[in-house]
């Protein structure tokens, strides 16, 4: 904090002084203030520089009152600063952590080395790696002792190698080197010949940025229960609680007064009553999918039944594809459609399981609805067309959607010592609309080189990103495409129009939706009987889906 | 010399006196030394006049932090050895006048911010009447009359004391 009267500048003493004086003259009028008075030498000036030296001092202490005006200022604020505002709130701004990994050092004798601490290594990006223990690496080392390594003979037979532990100087997900990543030593030695990292490296991260904290803060002050929005999202992506952070997207939580919350009306006039959630988890970024091996059984000639227990894809959200064991599964959908390309035909008939058993409430008249896409869901598949079958039972290989540690999710909002005794909180699978996209972008005059996998990675990413939300547009599309230099996307009329996006989703009933056109508006299929809002609904799209063609113009 | 006229100085503007006087014998002039007195008297009219532009004419130009414009060259062509000669003496005290006048003047128009100031208090001109070098006592004498708006004088003498190596 400043503490000196050389950093005032002179237009903030000028101000301080015009200050002083106004308020000396207002006081005591009678006061001659003007330059050359003793009274403006011995009273003004000196007040002036004092006032001028607080007044710095005061706007310092006010710049860090508040992360978002740190933010404001430009200048990267001091941790101790930081710490002092979340102290307040028992949060910590994330430092960061440093990687760690082998490092692959080869020798040409076989003989005893010593790796003294404070040896650095250094890659060609300038990342610096270090050890903080002497190491001695040996042909026989003493098993007790893991300061020392086995000096062990290497493929080339020529020379030898031994793996050496270090960790990054600095801490920062750069840390991660690729295996292979070449190192120089800050000191050599005799029969040194090189030194590769062994394998990727791991555990590094980078510290919190201020506007990383800011955006975080919100959701890490809420109050540290089930009870609200925020607070349950809090819990779950909390490194405290839930630890989930990691995985989950997006997170939308229905409840009291929410269209899609159906459990809360079990009563005779079907009026809402609260007490029920709904936590629809967005595990996943692209489209994610389980593939199990199934044994079907023969029901009728060339088709099979395929049971899919609760446990086997928790709370599922619908078949990609059934193929045979042995078959290769597209990695593409039909444009707009479900299953995959190469997929048998079928149908796909969900269930319940454990309704009576559970805590939860769920109506057994409404339990296919209300057990949706939750870890009560079973499901038989009718695989139809199974040509040349007769054998009782073959296998299958079957593809599910689903959200990635929905049974973990679950069980955490169940615990005991967690969850909320006055609510019922059930973990769902979003409804996913699955997106298609087919564009067609002219490159400028001359340009040979469009950057098609960096737009099909942008346009993943960002539809990838879109969730809980009602509508994914044309023009959103397109903007996406003109961050990269092209000179227009072709959106002329049809036939020859180069725009194409579709949509296909399932409601909790199994009813099949699909969307096409400038806008996949999801208020056209609003369901709430069926778990169809747009707080149920997320868009997705496996870049697989993505077909991009180049023309000139 | 002050005019003889009666001065009502009720609602004036007051600083502390810094400026003692004392008369020399056989001169009209009032030689003027800086110190507080001990029993502190507050100064206004042609005195507080008076003790604004000896303060600014004494004060070195830059040695004021943040106000580095106020003050004159006086002392600053005195240790460049502008005493050696009469001619250079009288020539550094007429440009200090002029520094120190325009300093006064420029903070007199301020009514605004300062106040008004009566014409008894506002400074027309200061002029260099006479000046003398004792060189075995190593003291330069300044005689100087200030001209009020009101048509007032006010006449002293600046002892200014060389320091012996």
């Amino acid at each position: 904090m400043t503490d000196s009267l050389n950093t005032i500048t002179q237009e903030k003493f000028d101000q301080a002084e015009s200050l002083v004086i106004s308020l000396l003259r207002s006081a005591v009028p009678n006061l001659d203030l003007r330059r050359g008075t003793v009274l403006r030498d011995l009273l003004v000036r000196p007040a002036a520089s004092f006032y001028a030296l607080e007044a710095d001092r005061l706007a310092e202490a006010q710049a860090t009152r508040s992360l978002q005006l740190m933010s404001e200022a430009g200048t990267e604020p001091t941790a101790e600063a930081v710490n002092a505002i979340l102290s307040n709130f028992m949060v910590d701004q994330r430092v960061g952590s440093k990687a760690t990994g082998l490092v692959r050092v080869l020798v040409s004798n076989n003989q005893t080395y010593t790796l003294s601490a404070g040896l650095t290594l250094t890659t060609l990006d300038g990342i610096t790696f270090g050890i903080s223990t002497t190491y001695t690496a040996k042909p026989n080392p003493d098993s007790g002792d893991w300061r020392q390594l086995p000096v062990l003979p290497a493929e080339d037979g020529v020379n030898y190698y031994f793996n050496l532990p270090v960790q990054a100087v600095e801490p920062g997900a750069d840390g991660q080197v690729e295996a292979g990543t070449a190192f120089t030593l800050s000191t050599s030695f005799a029969g040194f010949v090189s030194a590769t990292a062994s394998a990727q490296f791991s555990g590094g991260a980078d510290a919190e940025t201020l506007d990383e904290l800011i955006e975080r803060l919100p959701a890490a002050i809420s109050h540290r229960s089930l009870e609200s929005r925020a607070s349950i999202d809090a819990i779950l992506r909390s490194a405290d609680h839930g630890g989930f952070g990691d995985v989950l997207q997006a997170v939308s939580v229905v409840g009291y007064g929410d269209a899609a919350q159906l459990r809360d009306k079990h009563n005779a006039q079907g009026v809402a009553m609260g007490g029920k959630v709904d936590i629809y988890a967005r595990s996943f970024n692209q489209p994610a999918y389980v593939t199990l091996e199934k044994r079907g059984t023969l029901i009728s000639p060339n088709t099979y039944s395929i049971e899919i227990s609760a446990d086997d894809a928790p709370g599922f959200y619908a078949v990609r594809a059934v193929a045979d064991a042995e078959a290769e599964i597209s990695p593409s959908l039909e444009f707009g459609a479900l299953p995959a390309i190469g997929s048998y035909d079928v149908a796909d008939v969900r269930a319940h399981t454990n309704l009576a058993l559970t805590r939860h409430d769920l109506d057994p008249a409404n339990g296919l609805i209300e057990s949706a896409f939750t870890t009560l869901q079973t499901a038989t598949l009718i695989v139809n067309d199974v040509a040349g079958a007769d054998a009782e039972y073959r296998q299958f290989k079957v593809q599910l959607y689903v959200a990635p540690q929905l049974a973990d999710i679950q069980a955490y909002v169940d615990d005991p010592s967690v969850m909320n005794v006055k609510a019922d909180y059930l973990v769902r699978c979003p409804v996913i609309c699955l997106v298609g996209l087919r564009v067609q972008v002219v490159r400028h005059p001359g340009d040979e080189l469009v950057d098609v996998e960096g737009m099909r990675a942008a346009l993943a990413n960002y539809i990838n990103g879109r969730s809980f939300v009602a509508q994914l547009t044309e023009s959103e599309i397109v903007a996406v495409l003109h961050q990269f230099d092209i000179l227009r996307v072709n959106m002329g009329p049809e036939p020859s129009r180069g725009f194409q996006m579709s949509g296909v989703l399932r409601d909790a009933a199994g009813n099949v939706h699909q969307l096409s056109g400038p806008r996949l508006d999801l208020r056209k299929v609003v369901a709430p009987q069926y778990l169809l809002t747009a707080d149920t609904i997320v868009f997705a799209i496996d870049p697989n889906d993505i077909y991009i063609t180049v023309s000139d113009e | 010399m002050m005019r003889p006229s009666t001065v009502d100085y009720n609602g004036r503007q007051v600083d502390i006196e810094w400026l003692q006087s004392i008369l020399t014998p056989n001169t009209s002039a009032k030689r003027l030394y800086m110190q507080f007195s001990p029993d502190t008297k507050i100064v206004t009219g042609m005195q507080k006049m008076a003790q604004r532009f000896t303060n600014t004419f004494l004060t070195i130009v830059g040695d004021v932090k943040f106000d580095q414009n106020f003050g004159t060259t006086f002392w600053d062509d005195l240790f460049s050895g502008a005493a050696q000669n009469l001619g250079r003496v009288a020539a550094a005290v007429v440009q200090a006048i002029m520094f120190a006048m325009d300093s006064i003047q420029e903070d007199d128009a301020l009514t605004d911010v300062y106040g008004e100031l009566p014409d008894d208090e506002r400074l027309e001109g200061a002029t260099l009447l006479d000046y003398s070098i004792d060189v075995n006592n190593g003291v330069l004498s300044i005689q100087i009359e200030l001209t009020s708006l009101a048509g007032g004088s006010y006449t002293f003498v600046l002892p200014v004391q060389a320091i012996r190596s």
